[in-house]
Order: C-alpha cells, then sequence, then structure tokens
C-alpha cells in the first residue's frame, strides 16, 4: 500500500466562546493518497468546510486547532509557523472556493494572476510563464486561450470563471488541491462541466484532491472515496461505490435514502427524523444516536471509534466485533 | 392537540433584564472600562440635571435668593463678606456656578434629546418613503437632503433658526426661543436618519418577508411600520447616540454665538459664554466648570455611540 | 398563436401568453449623452400552461430560465407586460375589492430562502397569524391563537413553539412555520419558489414529504418551481421545462425523464449528477446559458443545439403536441430527432 499524501490523525479544532468552548471539529482522522479524489459529503455545520481550512492553516479566529496532527507526507503542519504554512500554501497545497468570483482580483487580468501565481511558484521568465499560463487554461477548456488570457474576470461566465480558479490552483503544480464546493454557484449544465475538468485535471497532474461538498450527486461522480461528516466527526468512510450502493452508518443509509431518485419514483422519500444538533448540544455518545433508529444501549453512552471493517471505516457500535 | 391548547405553556423566554445580562452586546460592554465609564458619566450627569431642583444647594435663577455680595467668590475659598463657600464659586451675580451646571445641563440634555427625536421622526419618515416608494419621491426627497448635506450643519441651523425667529412676534420670543432652537438643530441633521434609513429599507424591502406581507394585502402604512421599520432600528440607535452629542454641541454652540436660549434660561453654551467674558480678569472657574461638563457629557455619548456602533456591526466583529 | 392547453376544460389557473420585461437601460441622462437606446430585459416570453386542480405542476430551468418571474407574476407581486393569468376563471387584473381579496387570499406563496421570509422581530405565533388577520379569517383573539396551534400542530412543530422568534429555529423548521403561515390563508394554490433549496438534503426530505401530506390532506394545488430535476421528479404531475423565459416543453411527468422531447430537456437530463450510480447513460454537456438581455435569434437553444439548422437561428419555433407532450422545437416538429429510447432505466 502507497504511503498516504496528507494523514490526519483526531483533528481537534475549537471555538472558544464566553462561558464554552465549541468543538467544531472532534477528533477527525482520515487519509488522501497521491492522486485520488476523497470526498467530504455533509450537511451544513457538519465540519466538512472547516476541515479543509484547518489543513490549509486558515480556520478563522478564534477558532483553533486544539489537538491532533495533520502531516503532509514526512512533514507536520498543523503547528508551521505562519510564514512557512504561507509558502506551502499554492505549492504544495491549492484551494478552490465556491464563489469563482472572490477568489479572482477583479481589476487584474486572468495573465497578471496566472503569471504571477506561476512565478511565485515555478522559477519561469516571463515568456515561458506565459507560455505555461496559456497552456493551463487550454488545458482547463477555456477556448481561444492566448487571447482570453488578457481578458477581466467579469468579461467570463460563471463556469469559464471557475475554469480559470481550477488553473490557478493548479498552476503551482501543487501536491493537493481543497476544493470547497465549487460547483455549488453553478447551473447544473455547468456544473457538470467543472467536475469534467476537475476530473480529468487532476488525473493527469496526478494531483490529489480533497472535494468538499454537500451534494452527493457531485460525490458520485467524482470521487473515488468518500468520508461521511456528522456534527464534527467523520460517521464513515470507504469507497464511493461501497457508500453509495451499501452505506453501513445508520445515518449515511438516512442521506442516501432522503435523496429524491431520478430512476425510480417513489411515494415518500425516507427521512432522517429531527436534525443535526447544534455545536452546543452535542449528545453524548454517538452523536447521532437520537436521530437513529437502530440504536442500542451503548450508543447514548460511548462514543464509537473508527471501526475498520470489511468495507471500509465506520464510527457505529453495530459494526463493532465484526473481523476486519 | 385542540384539547391541550388552553394548557399551553406561558412565555418560555426568560425575563428581560435576563436576556440583556446574557446578550453579546452585554458582554462587550462588560468587558470595556472605557464605555462602563462612559455610560456611568453619562448617567450621572442625565440624573443630575434632571433631578436638578432637588440636588442643587441653590436656585440660582431665583433673584430672590441671589446675593450680589457673594459675586465672583472662587471655589472652595469662603467669600470675603459672607463667608459662604461655593465647590465651584459662583458667577458675577453670586449664583452658585454648581447649581447653574445642574439646571443648564437640563437645558442642554432637553434640546438634545428633543431635537435628536424631531430629528430621527423626520429622517425616518422621510427615508422610508423614499426607500419603500422610490422613483419620483425617493429623487425629490435625497436630492434635497444632498443639497442640505453640502452645507455645515451649523449654517443651517442658524439659517433655520433666523428665519423662524422672524416669524415669531416679538413677545413671544423668549418662551418660543428653545423650541426653535429644538426645531433649527433637528432640521439640520434629519438627512442623517433619512440617508441611512432609505439604505436599510431598500434592502429590506425586496426581503421575502415584506413579499410575503404584500401578498396578504398589507398596506403599505403597515408593512413599513410593523415590519421594515423594526428591522431598521439597528443603525438609528447608532446615529441618534452620536447625533445627541452633536446636538448638544451645536446648542452649546448656538448659545455660545448668541443666538440659543436666553439669558434667563441659561443651557451650558451659555454659561460658557457668560463666563467667557471674565476669564481674562481672573475668574477662571465661571467658564471652566461649565466647559469640563460639556466636554465630559459630550464625550461619554460619543464614546457610547462609537462603541454601539462598532458593537452592532457584524463585519466588525 | 398556438398555445400550451390542458386537456381538461376547467384548470384551476389558466396561464395565456405571458410575458414579462424589465427596463435594464442606462439612467435616462446617460442614455442621452452616450446616445444608447433603451435596453429591455425580456424574463418572461410569451409562456403559456394550465394547472389543473388538485395536480402539482413544475417548472424547472437554470439561473435566467425566468421561473421565479413566474412565480412573482403569478401571486401579483409583479405586473406582466402582457398576457393573461386566470384563477379559477377569473383574473386579478380585473377583478376588484372583495372578489380581489378572495383571490389574493386563495393563492399563497412558499419562498426559497426561510431565513429571508420570516421577519426576525416578530413572534412565530404572529407571523403566522398575519394571514389571518389580514384576511379576517377569525372571530376572537382565542380563535387565532387556536387557529395558530393547530397550524403548527399540522407542519409537524409544537403550539408553545408560537411564543418563539425565527432565529430559535433551524433553516427546515423555519421552512415549515413559513408553510404554516402560507396555509393560515387558508389558500386552494401554492406557489412553491424553490421551497428547499436552502436545506440540506435531510431536512429537504422532510420538507417534501410534508408537502405531499398537506396536499392530500387540504386539496392543494401546488406551482412547483425548481432547479433540481430529481426533486421535481419526485413532486410534479406535470413539468414545464424552462430556458431563457420560453417553455420549451410542458409533458406529464414520467414521460419527460424517459423520453424528453426537447433537445434542452435532453441536455438537463444528461446534466444531473449519477448520485445512485446507476450507470445511466449520458452524454457530454457543452456550452452554457447566453445573456437573457441580448439572446440568441430564433430558437434561442440553437446555439448549443446539435440538431440546429438554418430554420432554427431564424425563426422561432411554434408549438406541436407530440405524445401528450407540448414542444416548441423545429427538430422535433419536423422529426429530426432520432428517437434513442433510454435502455439504462
Amino acid at each position: 500500500m502507497t504511503e498516504p499524501l496528507l494523514s490526519v490523525r483526531d483533528l481537534v479544532v475549537e471555538f472558544p466562546k464566553r462561558k464554552i468552548k465549541l468543538t467544531a471539529l472532534d477528533k477527525v482522522s482520515f487519509d488522501i493518497y497521491p492522486g485520488e479524489i476523497l470526498g467530504m459529503v455533509g450537511e451544513s455545520g457538519a465540519g466538512k468546510s472547516l476541515t479543509g481550512a484547518a489543513i490549509i492553516g486558515l480556520l478563522e479566529p478564534p477558532g483553533h486547532v486544539a489537538s491532533g496532527e495533520i502531516w503532509l507526507k514526512d512533514q507536520r503542519i498543523d503547528q508551521l509557523p505562519y510564514e512557512q504554512m504561507r509558502r506551502l500554501r499554492g505549492k504544495r497545497i491549492a484551494m478552490i472556493f465556491q464563489d469563482p468570483l472572490t477568489s479572482l482580483n477583479p481589476i487584474l487580468t486572468i495573465a497578471d494572476q496566472l503569471i504571477e501565481t506561476i512565478q511565485t511558484h515555478l522559477p519561469l521568465n516571463d515568456k515561458d510563464a506565459r507560455a505555461r499560463a496559456v497552456q493551463l487554461l487550454d488545458e482547463v477548456g477555456i477556448p481561444a486561450a492566448s487571447k482570453r488570457i488578457d481578458d477581466y474576470p467579469h468579461q467570463f461566465s460563471g463556469g469559464m470563471r471557475q475554469r480559470v480558479v481550477i488553473a490557478l490552483a493548479l498552476a503551482g503544480e501543487p501536491e493537493l488541491i481543497i476544493a470547497d464546493e465549487p460547483t455549488t454557484a453553478l447551473d447544473v449544465s455547468v456544473q457538470a462541466q467543472i467536475i469534467d475538468v476537475l476530473k480529468r485535471m487532476c488525473h493527469e497532474h496526478k494531483t490529489a484532491v480533497m472535494l468538499v461538498t454537500h451534494d452527493m450527486g457531485v460525490i458520485a461522480e467524482a470521487c473515488d472515496r468518500v468520508a461521511v461528516m456528522y456534527a464534527g466527526r467523520v460517521a464513515e468512510i470507504g469507497e464511493v461505490r461501497q457508500i453509495v450502493k451499501r452505506p453501513q452508518h445508520p445515518y449515511t443509509q438516512g442521506l442516501m435514502g432522503s435523496i429524491p431518485s431520478i430512476v425510480e419514483r417513489v411515494e415518500r422519500l425516507t427521512q432522517i427524523p429531527g436534525s443535526m444538533p447544534r455545536l452546543d448540544a452535542i449528545p453524548s455518545g454517538c452523536a447521532f444516536n437520537p436521530r437513529c433508529t437502530q440504536k442500542i444501549a451503548r450508543c447514548t453512552q460511548d462514543r464509537p471509534e473508527l471501526i475498520t471493517t470489511d468495507q471500509g471505516q465506520v464510527s457505529c457500535w453495530l459494526y463493532d466485533g465484526e473481523t476486519p | 392537540m385542540t384539547d391541550t391548547t388552553s394548557l399551553s405553556a406561558p412565555p418560555t423566554d426568560a425575563s428581560i433584564w435576563r436576556r440583556i445580562v446574557d446578550s453579546d452586546l452585554f458582554y462587550d460592554f462588560s468587558r470595556r472600562p472605557i464605555i462602563i465609564l462612559s455610560a456611568l458619566l453619562t448617567l450621572v450627569i442625565i440624573l443630575a440635571a434632571a433631578f436638578a431642583p432637588w440636588i442643587a444647594p441653590h436656585t440660582p435663577f431665583d433673584p430672590s435668593s441671589l446675593n450680589l455680595m457673594d459675586g465672583f467668590t472662587p471655589p472652595m475659598e469662603p467669600n470675603a463678606f459672607t463667608g459662604n463657600v461655593y465647590w465651584m464659586g459662583t458667577d458675577s451675580q453670586g449664583r452658585d456656578i454648581f447649581s447653574a451646571i445642574l439646571y443648564g445641563a437640563r437645558i442642554s440634555l432637553l434640546v438634545g434629546f428633543a431635537a435628536v427625536a424631531f430629528a430621527a421622526i423626520l429622517g425616518i419618515t422621510l427615508g422610508l418613503i423614499a426607500g419603500y416608494k422610490g422613483g419620483l419621491v425617493d429623487t425629490i426627497i435625497m436630492r434635497i437632503a444632498d443639497v442640505q448635506l453640502s452645507f455645515p450643519a451649523i449654517l443651517v441651523a442658524l439659517l433655520i433658526f433666523g428665519i423662524t425667529k422672524s416669524l415669531i412676534p416679538n413677545e413671544m420670543q423668549e418662551q418660543a426661543a428653545i423650541y426653535v432652537l429644538i426645531l433649527s438643530i433637528g432640521l439640520s441633521d434629519w438627512v442623517q436618519y433619512a440617508r441611512t434609513v432609505r439604505s436599510s429599507t431598500l434592502a429590506e424591502k425586496n426581503k421575502e418577508y415584506v413579499q410575503a406581507a404584500r401578498l396578504f394585502g398589507v398596506s403599505s402604512f403597515r408593512i413599513l411600520a410593523r415590519h421594515i421599520l423594526p428591522n431598521v432600528m439597528g443603525p438609528v440607535l447608532v446615529i441618534g447616540t452620536i447625533g445627541l452629542a452633536l446636538a448638544i454641541i451645536l446648542e452649546s454652540t448656538l448659545s455660545f454665538l448668541g443666538v440659543g436660549v436666553p439669558a434667563t434660561q441659561p443651557s451650558l453654551g451659555t454659561l460658557i459664554r457668560v463666563g467667557n467674558e471674565f476669564l481674562f480678569s481672573g475668574e477662571w472657574w465661571i467658564t471652566l466648570f461649565p466647559g469640563i461638563t460639556l466636554l465630559i457629557l459630550a464625550l461619554s455619548v460619543n464614546l457610547l455611540g462609537d462603541w454601539l456602533r462598532d458593537a452592532l456591526n457584524p463585519r466588525l466583529r | 398563436m398556438n398555445s400550451f392547453t390542458s386537456i381538461n376544460d376547467k384548470p384551476l389557473l389558466d396561464v395565456k401568453n405571458l410575458s414579462c420585461h424589465f427596463d435594464v437601460s442606462k439612467p435616462w441622462l446617460n442614455r442621452v449623452i452616450e446616445g444608447e437606446p433603451q435596453r429591455f430585459l425580456t424574463a418572461v416570453d410569451q409562456v403559456s400552461f394550465s394547472i389543473n386542480r388538485g395536480e402539482t405542476f413544475a417548472l424547472v430551468g437554470e439561473s435566467g430560465s425566468g421561473k421565479s418571474t413566474i412565480a412573482k407574476l403569478i401571486v401579483d407581486l409583479i405586473h406582466p407586460s402582457s398576457g393573461e393569468i386566470l384563477f379559477d376563471g377569473q383574473s386579478l387584473k380585473n377583478t376588484r375589492g372583495e372578489a380581489f381579496k378572495t383571490l389574493r387570499r386563495r393563492i399563497q406563496m412558499i419562498f426559497q430562502d426561510p431565513f429571508a421570509s420570516l421577519n426576525p422581530r416578530w413572534r412565530v405565533g404572529d407571523i403566522i397569524a398575519e394571514p389571518i388577520h389580514a384576511f379576517g379569517l377569525a372571530k376572537s383573539q382565542n380563535d387565532v391563537r387556536r387557529t395558530v396551534e393547530e397550524l403548527l400542530d399540522k407542519v409537524g412543530l409544537a403550539g408553545r413553539d408560537r411564543h418563539k422568534y425565527p432565529h430559535e429555529f433551524s433553516g427546515g423548521q423555519r421552512q415549515r412555520i413559513a408553510i404554516a403561515r402560507a396555509l393560515s390563508a387558508q389558500p386552494d394554490f401554492l406557489v412553491c419558489d424553490e421551497p428547499t433549496s436552502a436545506l440540506d438534503v435531510s431536512v429537504q426530505a422532510q420538507i417534501l414529504n410534508l408537502m405531499r401530506d398537506l396536499q392530500d390532506e387540504f386539496g392543494l394545488t401546488y406551482l412547483f418551481i425548481s432547479h433540481d430535476l430529481s426533486v421535481v421528479k419526485h413532486m410534479a404531475d406535470r413539468i414545464g421545462v424552462l430556458y431563457l423565459g420560453s417553455m420549451v416543453e410542458n409533458s406529464p411527468s414520467d414521460q419527460l425523464f424517459i423520453q424528453p422531447a426537447h433537445p434542452y430537456t435532453r441536455m438537463l437530463l444528461d446534466a444531473i449528477p449519477d448520485h445512485e450510480m446507476s450507470g445511466r447513460r449520458r452524454k457530454q454537456v457543452t456550452g452554457e446559458i447566453p445573456s437573457p438581455i441580448d439572446p440568441p435569434s430564433g430558437c434561442t437553444f440553437h446555439p448549443r443545439c446539435e440538431f440546429a439548422d438554418e430554420k432554427c437561428k431564424q425563426k422561432r419555433p411554434s408549438i406541436h403536441e407530440d405524445q401528450g407532450s407540448l414542444v416548441s422545437c423545429w427538430a422535433s416538429e419536423e422529426k429530426r430527432i432520432p428517437t434513442t429510447p433510454k435502455d439504462s432505466q
């Protein structure tokens, strides 16, 4: 088995409030292997975006990593000083945000921004950097790239802008891209195209991706493996096919059943009763236990760790004692 | 369900006091000593002014109680003729400065609050109408506001003061002076409220809860009063607090210039002006103590307003 | 002009040749100085459809398709540039007084954003009671309170929740409150503008199930607007597909997914991610939606359509009927589109 590119171990992120400490991420552990696309799926407030922010060192104060470790290959990156972390960003880990307009500077041309990013990370002169920029734009599917490179962001449509953002993220030839809801702001017909570009580019450049999204469709289209988050914890990790077809955790089962099917029509959707707990009211034991239809006595007392089964890892007592 | 409705629980929310103490605003407040000090000073001055007749050792504007022999007594020193001791001394007429300040602060605060209330009501109303109706009404109101804003407030106030006074018969001038002052300060300051409320209204009126109310056939007046107004009041509170400090200063300036309240009902500004005449002959206390009071009052209210603006602005948190 | 008409002769809602233009010109002075003409955005372009009592009709489309504008036109939040909306045979435009008030009451709306659709300064009980007061539907305060509590119970909340403020509720619970408010007007027609697109999927399932239950219980008719085809498939009896303000196809729900008639509908279906990993056969989607201010000539879809020819570029397609579907496409009318049965089902 290959060494993981990124390794997150027992990551705890806390937000100190006036009287209490909110634990936004609670012992999150997962690995990302070179060249793979790992999906992070969960509902709003599950902590999926926060995980990405913690990895790249962009947690909003007063949020901070309280314990746990983040390893990028054999370098520990959760305690790096600001300056070193800044150099790591873009070069080894790049980020793609939901809204392409906010990640592009409106008063600079695409060429300015791309060439600057390339030259920050690679030792290229202006001419070579420009050639590289055109090549990148061409690869992400921007027609007439050599002409359009001198345009400003507002001259591009939403989908084209997100392609530019992908090109920008790839400019430093990073080992890992964290993509936070990259298609959420786009129309369905454009969304499909962007997923394709992201998949193809990362495959060609051998870049690993952590794809954060709430959309199970995007996960199924793009990812190799999936981590399902619930209330700041990892509920389940596994191959995408296993998660979609044979989810193990009762939460994942409910989640999959609640998505209306395009193939067959059902009278009623499966619904998980209640809603995800607020961070200041996470129940003891398994965080999902008040909504779980299969809970046993133990679920309200002990918190389940990730248990390795033949289908992946799941944090649920129902699978305790199964031989891996 | 229908049977249990009569048993439904009483309001579940805690008492108002509890909610204030629990709020983020109070928490922020409790961690800023300067703001607490400002609030205390403001409160003390307001209370002292309100209860002036009970607190003041003398009634400074009752000629029968004044003794000219007491004139020009320095602070904390016995008067050479009468042996009376005054904290802050006396003026040329033998008036106790401390008492005069309490009564003067009363006038200053009254004019300040009334002017702010007048400006706020006028500005909010016009801002709501301009923002909600849009079109020509909006253009007319906001152009007037723009024109007025291009003149300094004091100039506008002086102008309105002059015009209004010329319209009032001579024998009523004395009594009407305070109302004229309130009117002119209020009219010079409504623009701020109108502009802020208008822009908030523009944002609120497109929100879906307003559209929902329109679907129920709720009248424009009711939508403005019951739906939009409560949601645009946050910024108004901030402008109002800062506006209070400005109004008090503007009143003092006008009174100092001699166009404000008459000398028979002196405000802090009038006291400063009167005292100013004696400043170079050595009777510094007559103008200094009212000046310090005005400074403390205006600064405290202003600091409170600034803090409120920052504390209520989510982007700065 | 041909129009989309229902087979049933007494629809509850009948929309005829509805158009809506917005003036997007620069201010008058700028136009005069720069010598620019006035510019209009055609948000809705001659759209016709009808909805039968008890039915759910869905409008799907991407951004700029005009679906939300149609919702606002139907509930009379904005006025059409031309065309007619008949509700139960009456037009909102020509009705006055009590009859107008009754029409208003019968048509209600559920909005997209449950965080913006409830006044944050009002208690939930007052929010739900607003239509009851506005339409005079209760005799006494006691009556109002009882109705509010019953409605809260119906949408899955507790009667005592009426004392709370909206911020004390989650997104899904707020949408339940918004539904209770709409129901308190005792409507028979509900316009639902993306009612679940701001919600998480598991909460979306709760709300969709609730809406189904309420439809059965109160005999409601829904106009359901969404960009999400899988949600639409779950909810709708008939579906209208919008592209740049025009309705390109109007088909029974089942048929639309098995045999989409318009090339744009096919493209939309191909674009839906296969979250079930069923191995649905799909074609690569290309292109983006053009600006509605300056739409393409003829059939607005022609630049992205693989079946487009000269006629499509020049002439706006008429509407023809094809096996229960109403389609606005030259290629479909002239049988130029090969029928590929969707064998992957």
